[in-house]
């Protein structure tokens, strides 16, 4: 047996136990968004379906979010206020705290808790369905699952992580503005002065385009983890924990990657756009 | 008329059936029997897609389904419905939003027209108009069998496939839905594939029947040549059961 021969078969073993199968579900994953958009197009579409699970994915979100992301603004504004206070930088409150929120905290706040609220559920729901064969009798019945069962959940969860972020941001910034005035004695002259500089409209078109990419992630694992689900009960408890694992370590990997890119090519985009 | 052709299917090393051939005829009321695990069930899955054969061909209706698509096998589930061992309901929806299902995607009807469809098919199952308002879960089981029936039903599909359809119920509810089978049978001019193990059942209602074992067809016969026959496995399977209902 060769050096290398043996070399390869040290490495085979890890290869086969993690990466084959980390590989075989993001592929699994990607298929299955593919499956989900293509059939976004396909009539008849399920306008009833969908609007039902809007109501459920985002008006039920709504006081959760709206809470949330009001003291989540003000602890922003507290923590900012004292590290920039050691540099004699309170000048830069508004429009740090701002830029922050609108970039980071606000979107992966807001899809964190879609993730854990409503991914959770839909998983939950459709690995239910699957594991008593309500899948196989929406089948039955002539109607493709995906369409009936899956397109409607992920368009409600895209659009609506996009609008909870908004409403989510719109109470965030008021906590700040409010945490900073009422607790925090600052001057809301000074706290808006320099959000203009600092919170760019790049900075908000980064925070949304962020959104949308968390509700695609969200509703892409929450809905393939539901539909994959074979087994009993325990398997659909396995699958939400999976779902949730899954929803929190892509939302901030993707957050990561974004930041990097916008980090990377923001001077240049801010000299093109603005 | 349903045909299966050399069909062959294993789950991993599990061979479940080897080469089962059987044509079942138009009108026909067709009980498959056979232990649990004998792969009864794989059997009427294959006709609607929810399981694929590995070898040979499966025909409904004239047409080799063997290969078709998910989305071609649509049409074919709209022509071949199944009623599912356990309901099946959609539990968000009301008994008449599940009966409607099928009719609402299906159909162009009105819904006016769908509502006295559906309280014609809960009437063909005998459940009263008042059923439909409420949720699956305040039902009792057997009335959620019957909501189920109803449900396939509500395509007019010409073939019908039971999974189990007595098992689990008492004898009296169990009897119901014998009757039903053979009402909807005579009414509705259906071809009936019916996967049970329950010999009762068999005597009430089939025209034929045959017996899976160890992923073959030892026996293809009528009933009453079934309940006589000289094959050590169906002896086996007959009697075997009998004397288990005799101790218990």
């Amino acid at each position: 047996m060769t050096a290398l021969t043996r070399r390869v078969r040290r490495i085979r073993g890890p290869l086969e136990i993690w990466l084959v199968p980390f590989f075989s579900e993001i592929g699994a994953l990607v298929m299955f968004l593919g499956r989900a958009v293509r059939h976004i197009f396909k009539a008849p579409f399920e306008a009833g379906e969908l609007l039902f699970q809007m109501y459920q994915v985002g008006v039920r979100s709504i006081p959760i979010v709206l809470i949330a992301g009001f003291f989540v603004g003000g602890i922003v504004v507290i923590q900012f206020e004292y590290a920039l206070g050691l540099f004699g930088a309170e000048a830069y409150l508004g429009g740090i705290t701002t830029s922050g929120l609108l970039r980071e905290v606000g979107p992966v706040l807001v899809a964190i808790m879609i993730a854990g609220r409503v991914g959770a559920y839909i998983t939950a729901e459709l690995a239910t369905m699957k594991v008593t064969e309500q899948v196989d009798a929406v089948r039955c019945l002539g109607v493709n699952p995906i369409q009936f069962l899956v397109v409607p959940r992920f368009l409600a969860v895209t659009a609506m992580i996009f609008v909870l972020t908004i409403l989510g941001l719109i109470f965030a910034l008021i906590g700040g503005a409010l945490v900073a005035s009422l607790i925090l004695d600052v001057n809301l002259s000074f706290y808006f002065a320099n959000i203009r500089k600092l919170a760019a409209v790049w900075a908000l078109f980064n925070g949304m385009l962020k959104s949308i990419l968390f509700g695609i992630l969200v509703a892409t694992i929450s809905c393939y983890q539901g539909m994959k689900t074979e087994g009993g009960a325990e398997a659909v408890g396995q699958a939400v924990n999976v779902c949730l694992v899954r929803c929190s370590i892509a939302i901030f990997l993707a957050d990561y990657i974004i930041a990097s890119l916008a980090a990377l090519t923001f001077g240049l985009a801010e000299e093109i756009i603005f | 008329m349903i045909e299966y052709r050399g069909v062959w299917k294993s789950f991993g090393a599990n061979p479940v059936l080897q080469g089962i051939d059987l044509r079942i005829e138009a009108g026909e009321k067709f009980f498959i029997l056979g232990q649990t695990g004998a792969g009864k069930t794989v059997l009427i899955r294959l006709l609607v897609g929810l399981l694929r054969a590995d070898r040979g061909e499966v025909w409904v209706d004239g047409e080799n389904v063997t290969h078709l698509t998910e989305d071609e096998f649509l049409r074919v589930r709209q022509k071949c419905g199944m009623v599912f061992q356990f309901p099946t309901l959609f539990d968000s929806l009301t008994v008449f939003e599940n009966v409607a299902f099928a009719l609402r995607r299906h159909t162009d009807l009105a819904e006016k027209e769908i509502a006295d469809r559906v309280r014609e098919n809960l009437a063909l199952v005998h459940l009263p108009a008042g059923v439909a308002a409420q949720m699956p879960q305040e039902l009792s089981y057997g009335m959620q069998k019957r909501v189920g029936l109803a449900r396939t039903l509500a395509l007019r599909p010409r073939i019908l496939l039971y999974d189990e359809p007595t098992t689990g119920l008492d004898p009296f509810t169990a009897e119901q839905i014998n009757h039903l089978m053979l009402e909807m049978a005579e009414k509705l001019q259906v071809t009936s594939v019916v996967v049970s193990h329950d010999l009762g059942s068999m005597a009430r209602v089939a025209d034929r029947v045959a017996l899976l074992a160890e992923g073959r067809l030892v026996e293809v016969s009528r009933p009453e040549e079934f309940l006589h026959s000289p094959s050590p496995l169906v002896r086996q399977f007959v009697h075997g059961q009998a004397e288990l209902e005799a101790a218990s």
